[in-house]
């Protein structure tokens, strides 16, 4: 009988309809294993490097917790030190004992995460030195490079350098708000049609962060218009985040 | 039918069943995996492994649900199927704990690596499920940054799709726990079904979370019309088989003032098999078995499975889905099984079929 009941011998037409139907299917599953890992966005530029030990000033600002790091031997022209945004562990900013050195020159001891000219440094211990002999004076108040009307994406600067992949868009919208609200570098990330990436801190007409006041603006479109300010590599860029807009 | 209860009746061929299943899973998930990390080494960029098992779980979670819910029409649509949804809650279990594993991740034990002085491989040993990895290690609980941190609740392209895959999870959670038989017989049938018709919200939902999360960040038109085409897919087959039985609905037959009803010529039943009409509202199955005839409820009191497609065997009809059998002139389950289904006193005159009403009540035997 042509009639498949489970406790009873396959039918022939069952057997038939079985032998072609299951290693069809498997071999959908092998094709859609193999396919569609390539249609995920999980391949960023960014990327994380072997910990790493840094001596530089701690700063608190522009835009978060940094260090500055003498660059020695650059080129006449070239801003004589590196701004490296800072993190905690997880979400959050530096812990205390790292931030109560503020001001001071410290030795840090963490991993470095990198995204083109984007670097964040995970930290949770800075360990003070002294001030190395014979440096140029740092640019602390910056250089003003001009209004601008950029458009862009909020993004949290340690995901983006290469915790996530993507560390930018819709799915990561809920991470990156807890990274920005936990004091994480909340960075404009800008692009043109030619895919030359600008990162610029996010500061108030003060100077102060704005992370508590752009969390609804954070993974999405957003139009900014102000001052660029460039410290250092570090660009920033001011404005009052009430004249913030989203666009679509 | 009627026994004592056990977690799972195996048998053999729900062995063989699950372990294709699993065969299938475990090639997609190791193949899903494997390929992000040579990809990502070929390229020479560093992968975010975890984020490669959500998205690898959370897919296999997502074809499999179509899996599951294409059986059920196209065994209307072809017998054949049958053969797939005898054990097809084993297969919806597997959607939920896919779905689980996607939220909730994984960490298997370190020890069989430390004892041989090794470090535990993170890939596929251990990863964050995307609840933690994308929510904990913050300045709230991981689920309080889940249900807080996107407020855009007013606009379709920002909202909170997190929330539509809490949705469909919690739906597959509530299958998945009363998929048991204990639940079928406790909740009763109807009721059962109708639980488990829910598995449709789930589905809405998980398609809003899909089209409103992993679409939005990976746009690639590959994926979208994959996505896409598994809906028009599962929406294809269930208004193509829901029209069948929306045709045989659509012409419900009323009883003359006698309280028969004519069904139409004999040779239209085709014999050991059944012919189903729509009576005043309820679906009856007419059974031929060479001239005799034999009129049940159409509904099976196991799932309420479509007894008018099974057949007869050694004098019970057997219920196309899990096998229930039901006496052909009482509507009894033989014993030791106590499932009865009402019956139609039926009759044959001048070569055509007619049905009395109202039917005689459920008998055990």
């Amino acid at each position: 009988m042509d009639f498949f009941i489970h406790y009873r011998p396959l039918p022939k037409a069952h057997r038939r309809f079985l032998g072609w139907f299951l290693p069809l299917m498997l071999g959908v599953m092998v094709v859609l294993g193999l396919w569609v890992p390539g249609l995920q966005n999980q391949y960023g530029a960014g990327s994380r490097q072997p910990i790493k030990q840094l001596s530089g000033l701690l700063l608190d600002g522009p835009g978060g917790a940094q260090v500055l790091v003498p660059r020695p031997g650059q080129t006449p022209g070239e801003p004589h030190y590196s701004r490296i945004l800072l993190a905690g562990p997880g979400k959050t900013r530096p812990p205390e004992a790292v931030m109560q050195h503020q001001g001071q020159w410290v030795q840090l001891k963490g991993s470095l995460f990198s995204h083109g000219p984007l670097s964040v440094m995970n930290t949770r211990r800075a360990q003070p030195i002294p001030q190395p002999a014979d440096l140029p004076a740092p640019n602390l108040k910056g250089t003003s490079l001009g209004p601008f009307a950029l458009v862009g994406e909020i993004i949290d600067s340690k995901c983006f350098s290469g915790v996530m992949k993507p560390g930018a868009g819709k799915t990561h919208m809920g991470c990156a708000i807890r990274c920005i609200s936990g004091g994480v570098p909340a960075v404009f990330h800008v692009h043109n049609p030619e895919g030359e990436v600008l990162d610029l801190v996010l500061i108030d007409q003060e100077g102060r962060t704005v992370n508590d006041r752009v969390l609804d603006l954070v993974a999405q479109a957003v139009a900014i218009e102000g001052e660029v300010i460039q410290y250092d590599n570090l660009m920033a860029l001011k404005a009052d985040p009430l004249t913030y807009r989203r666009l679509g | 039918m009627s026994h004592g209860y056990v977690a799972v009746q195996w048998t053999r061929r729900k062995l063989i069943y699950d372990g294709v299943l699993l065969a299938g899973v475990s090639a997609y998930l190791l193949l899903f995996m494997g390929i992000s990390h040579w990809w990502a080494a070929a390229a020479n960029v560093p992968l975010e492994t975890d984020g490669a098992a959500i998205r690898a779980y959370g897919s296999a979670a997502y074809i499999l649900l179509h899996l599951t819910l294409s059986i059920g029409p196209l065994a209307r649509l072809n017998p054949l199927f049958h053969t797939l949804l005898f054990n097809r809650r084993h297969m919806g279990v597997m959607v939920f704990l896919l779905g689980f594993l996607h939220v909730n991740g994984w960490h298997l034990p370190r020890e069989p690596w430390s004892w041989l002085g090794q470090k535990a491989p993170q890939f596929p040993w251990s990863f964050h499920g995307a609840l933690n990895w994308y929510n904990d290690f913050g300045n709230r609980e991981p689920l309080v940054s889940l249900f807080t941190s996107n407020g855009h609740f007013n606009d379709f392209a920002l909202f909170p799709f997190e929330l539509l895959g809490v949705i469909g999870l919690a739906v597959l959670f509530v299958m998945a726990a009363t998929s048991h038989d204990f639940w079928l017989t406790n909740l009763t049938a109807p009721v059962w079904k109708a639980i488990h018709m829910a598995v449709y919200v789930g589905y809405a939902a998980l398609v809003g979370h899909v089209f409103l999360g992993a679409l939005q960040t990976n746009q690639s038109p590959w994926l979208a019309g994959l996505v896409l085409a598994g809906l028009v897919w599962l929406l294809a087959i269930h208004l193509i088989s829901g029209w069948r039985e929306w045709v045989i609905d659509g012409r419900p037959l009323q009883p003359d003032s006698t309280g028969w009803v004519d069904l139409g010529p004999i040779d239209a039943i085709p014999d050991g098999r059944a012919k189903v009409f729509a009576l005043a509202g309820e679906r009856v199955a007419v059974f031929r078995q060479g001239s005799e005839l034999f009129a049940l409820s159409n509904v099976c009191q196991h799932q309420n499975g479509p007894l008018g497609e099974g057949r007869v065997v050694n004098g019970c009809v057997v219920c196309p889905w899990h096998g229930y059998e039901y006496r052909l002139e009482t509507g009894a389950s033989p014993p030791p099984f106590t499932e009865c289904v009402p019956t139609f006193p039926v009759e044959c005159r001048q070569g055509r079929v007619r049905i009395g009403l109202p039917p005689r009540p459920p008998q055990q035997a």
